[in-house]
């Protein structure tokens, strides 16, 4: 149990009268990046819900780095180091690139409380904003309100905001959703770059960026668990193409 | 800061701390009352602007602190040290009561049960008699008394207390805003979720805010005692909690400064209009209408978009 | 025992001029998302041209008609020029509607004065109905019978007709109801306009025992508002229940505590919101 980075088990989560998660099980080492596929309604993004804390699960357990974090509201899974994107770009749009950094950056710091002195008066939260803009190539955008930046640089925000941080685990909602096929390999190239010790978990439904970033995938099927392997075997497993194409194509 | 906010202000203190010099006491009378809802302005700001909870109850922290200054300075001491810390112990108090119970709800549910909460106060002091004076009130209260031989029953005396603790509040709340607390509440006001998967703890920082909101309209709620003397459950009522929103939105929410202008525009007007005819509610009413309708961003905020349209070109 | 008849009577009198008020308080919100304050201006002017009418023309009915009329007229300016524009923006809407409030009280302080009025009741409610040891006004009982009979049409109408059904549909789901290719826009006119009409009838009928005066419309309005939360957004089962518990509190609470009535009425839209944030019967 200690050794690995995320334990989500005999997971379950009802509305009302409907199972989206049924019997959930998957489970991560530290390092690994971890493809969700599966059609739409499978869970997918429900299972992310309940890993973030967004949602609770109905019944199960899930544990992060050896604790318990089954309900555990969100804000307290990112301080133990677990964080998120968006599928829908969920930035703050009226404020600048530079202050959505700064919000991500002194999030787990613990002069986010401080009232009687102004935020430019802590170099290292601006230092820390100012490099990460650096690395991500937007420094020149920094004085510009993110409503305004094009999406492809929003879903590059989206992810800076997640890693400010530094988290253990990362989870990705479609990295990718709505990118060019361009935009979608830079996006691709940078998570590659990502620190190697980071555990990634991400959604993906461009099959391509899923098996390229990928040590090892899980499909899911109606709110379940179908298959779990290597890349190579869930390429080569006929039951993952029929849930996308059903029984008689069989185009894996 | 840009140079014409430092101008700003450091310019204005000085222009206010002149202005006594050369208007009639009742003109300095008006401009202290404008910054008394400047004041109470600026704390509602604080929750609709800058957090993103529209209060229609602010007006409670306001009336309660007002109560304070009336039954403790004309049953207990006029000595205004202890006048101010009961007051605003009062506001602080009662926000604090109030936020456990209203926080928990967001947009419309906020706005009716920051209503309700309000109108509860109201109901109390409309009816009890024997403690608040019923629908009468609290009149007969006298300008405080802060040990020193001046008398602020003097126009310009109090005009300069009140301008102290104007530019006071101006500067903490300037410096607030920018703080990173101040900037959490941005973030939550743009997308709570966000700040949550980020790992901030929303529900306090929404708490806190109100709280503090609280005490700030605890300030201006004291002074307005003092300025009229009377206090009464108008202090707490809906027709207020809406009026000090309206002067939020004129001004421009989120900006402070805005708010601010907004009260001065408000009070400023209402003194005018009311002298020359009856129908001032009926004008008020339709600037509410016009300032929905034609400037919802308010002075403020319409000036701030128009200057980042032109930089952007 | 027969003091509680009397309460209750009377408490139920009021208690169906708040659902007319609130049904279609709760409806607008509910359907559209419009938070519309103007609600108490159309029991006002209800109210006074009932009056205005009844003074010149002797006839309660007449009266009923023309300020009905000439409210549903000014509600469906009002939706079509101004509140449309600001569906789910609460804020605004707040402030739009405060603003019209405040227009047409002063307006109405103006053309009527002050001075609170009666109106008349109609000659063949004049009397008083005895049923066994009490007797009550019958108009009291007009008042709860038309009470009743609204509240009977406008449930089978949500229930068993289509449009209804429509309506109740677009209080679940407003987006999916536009999707089907229904004519909301037109929906919502007539929707609007009902509630206008409903809450200018409260004030013809409300005239006689409750008056007129400056301030009638803030204070119903208030009202409105506690049996809408108390009751739950958007549901008229919720509207109608909501009415009676104020209706009888407001009653219970003058007749056996007057010093703590707004409390009594205040707290318990508190309490409500606290354990049930949608209202009994609200979603979400």
């Amino acid at each position: 149990m200690n050794s690995h980075c995320l334990v989500v088990q005999n997971v379950c989560k009802n509305f009302g009268g409907l199972k989206a998660i049924n019997d959930m099980h998957l489970s991560l080492e530290p390092g690994e990046r971890r493809a969700i596929i599966g059609p739409n309604g499978a869970g997918k993004t429900t299972l992310f819900h309940l890993i973030s804390g967004t949602l609770a699960p109905s019944s199960g357990a899930i544990h992060f780095l050896g604790r318990e974090v089954t309900r555990l509201l969100p804000y307290r899974r990112a301080a133990l180091g677990l964080t998120r994107t968006f599928q829908i770009t969920n930035l703050f749009h009226n404020l600048t690139l530079l202050e959505n950094v700064l919000l991500a950056v002194q999030a787990l710091d613990n002069v986010k409380y401080s009232m009687l002195r102004p935020v430019s008066s802590y170099r290292h939260l601006g230092r820390r904003a100012s490099e990460l803009l650096e690395e991500w190539g937007l420094r020149d955008k920094a004085g510009i309100p993110v409503r305004n930046l094009s999406y492809g640089d929003q879903r590059q925000v989206e992810l800076i905001m997640a890693v400010a941080g530094n988290p253990k685990l990362l989870l990705l909602d479609e990295p990718t959703s709505g990118l060019s096929p361009a935009e979608s390999a830079t996006v691709t190239e940078i998570i590659q770059k990502l620190d190697s010790n980071m555990t990634i978990l991400f959604i993906e439904h461009d099959m391509d960026v899923a098996f390229a970033l990928a040590d090892r995938v899980s499909v899911l099927h109606f709110g379940t668990l179908l298959t779990e392997g290597s890349v190579k075997e869930i390429q080569d497993d006929p039951r993952v193409g029929e849930i996308y194409f059903g029984a008689e194509q069989c185009d894996a | 800061m840009r140079l014409p906010a430092i101008a700003a202000a450091l310019g204005l203190p000085v222009v206010l701390a002149l202005l006594p010099l050369a208007l009639s006491n009742y003109h300095v009378d008006l401009v202290t009352q404008m910054m008394i809802y400047a004041i109470f302005a600026m704390s509602l700001d604080i929750l609709l602007g800058y957090t993103g909870l529209p209060s229609l109850g602010h007006a409670a922290s306001f009336g309660i602190s007002a109560y304070t200054v009336g039954l403790v300075s004309l049953k207990v001491t006029s000595v205004f040290w202890l006048v101010l810390v009961a007051a605003l112990g009062a506001s602080v108090a009662l926000s604090a009561l109030l936020g456990l119970l209203a926080i928990r709800s967001r947009g419309v549910y906020f706005l009716m049960i920051t209503l309700a909460l309000a109108q509860l106060l109201w109901g109390i002091a409309f009816q009890w008699r024997s403690l608040a004076g019923g629908d009468d009130g609290l009149p007969g209260i006298h300008r405080p008394n802060l040990g020193i031989p001046v008398s602020f029953a003097d126009a310009v005396n109090f005009y300069y207390l009140v301008l102290v603790f104007f530019v006071l509040v101006v500067g903490v709340l300037s410096v607030f805003v920018r703080s990173p607390f101040g900037i959490a509440l941005k973030g939550i006001r743009e997308s709570e979720t966000r700040m949550m998967s980020l790992g901030y703890n929303v529900w306090f920082y929404k708490y806190l805010a109100f709280v503090i909101a609280g005490a700030v309209a605890g300030v201006a709620g004291m002074f307005a005692a003092y300025h009229i003397g009377y206090v009464s459950p108008a202090d707490l009522g809906i027709l207020l909690s809406a009026k000090v929103m309206l002067m939020v939105i004129l001004g421009g929410a989120g900006t402070l400064i805005g708010p601010a202008l907004g009260a001065g525009i408000i009070v400023f007007l209402e003194n005018v209009v009311s002298g020359q005819t009856e129908r001032w509610p009926f004008i008020l009413g339709a600037i509410y209408v016009s300032v929905v309708l034609f400037a919802p961003q308010g002075i403020l905020g319409t000036f701030k978009s128009k200057l980042r349209r032109s930089a952007d070109r | 025992m027969t003091f509680w008849l009397v309460q209750i009577f009377n408490g139920l009198s009021f208690a169906m001029l708040l659902f007319l008020l609130a049904a279609g308080l709760s409806i607008t919100y509910g359907l559209m998302g419009i938070l519309n304050l103007a609600h108490g201006s159309y029991y006002l002017l209800g109210a006074y041209l009932g009056l205005t009418v009844i003074k010149n023309t002797n006839s309660f009915l007449l009266a009923i008609l023309c300020a009905i009329a000439a409210v549903v007229v000014l509600g469906i300016v009002m939706q079509r020029f101004f509140l449309r524009r600001f569906y789910k923006n609460e804020l605004a809407q707040v402030l739009l509607t405060f603003g019209f409030l405040f227009m047409i009280g002063d307006a109405s302080l103006w053309m009527w004065g002050g001075n609170p009025q009666v109106l008349p009741k109609p000659s063949v409610f004049e009397g008083s109905y005895r049923f066994g040891s009490i007797v009550v006004p019958s108009y009291r009982v007009f008042v709860i019978g038309l009470g009743l009979l609204v509240a009977l049409g406008l449930w089978l109408f949500q229930g068993k007709t289509a449009v209804g059904a429509v309506i109740r549909a677009g209080v679940d789901d407003e987006e999916m109801t536009r999707g089907l290719g229904i004519n909301t826009p037109l929906l919502f006119t007539v929707v609007f306009g009902v509630g206008a009409a409903l809450a200018a009838l409260a004030g013809v009928i409300g005239g006689p025992f409750v008056g007129v005066y400056p301030g009638a419309d803030i204070e119903i309005l208030l009202l409105g508002l506690v049996v809408v939360i108390i009751g739950g957004v958007g549901s008229l089962k919720g509207a109608f229940v909501g009415s009676l518990l104020i209706g009888l509190l407001d009653n219970f609470a003058k007749a056996l505590f007057p010093e703590f009535t707004l409390f009594t009425m205040f707290g318990a839209m508190a309490l409500v919101l606290l354990l049930r944030p949608a209202g009994l019967f609200g979603r979400k």
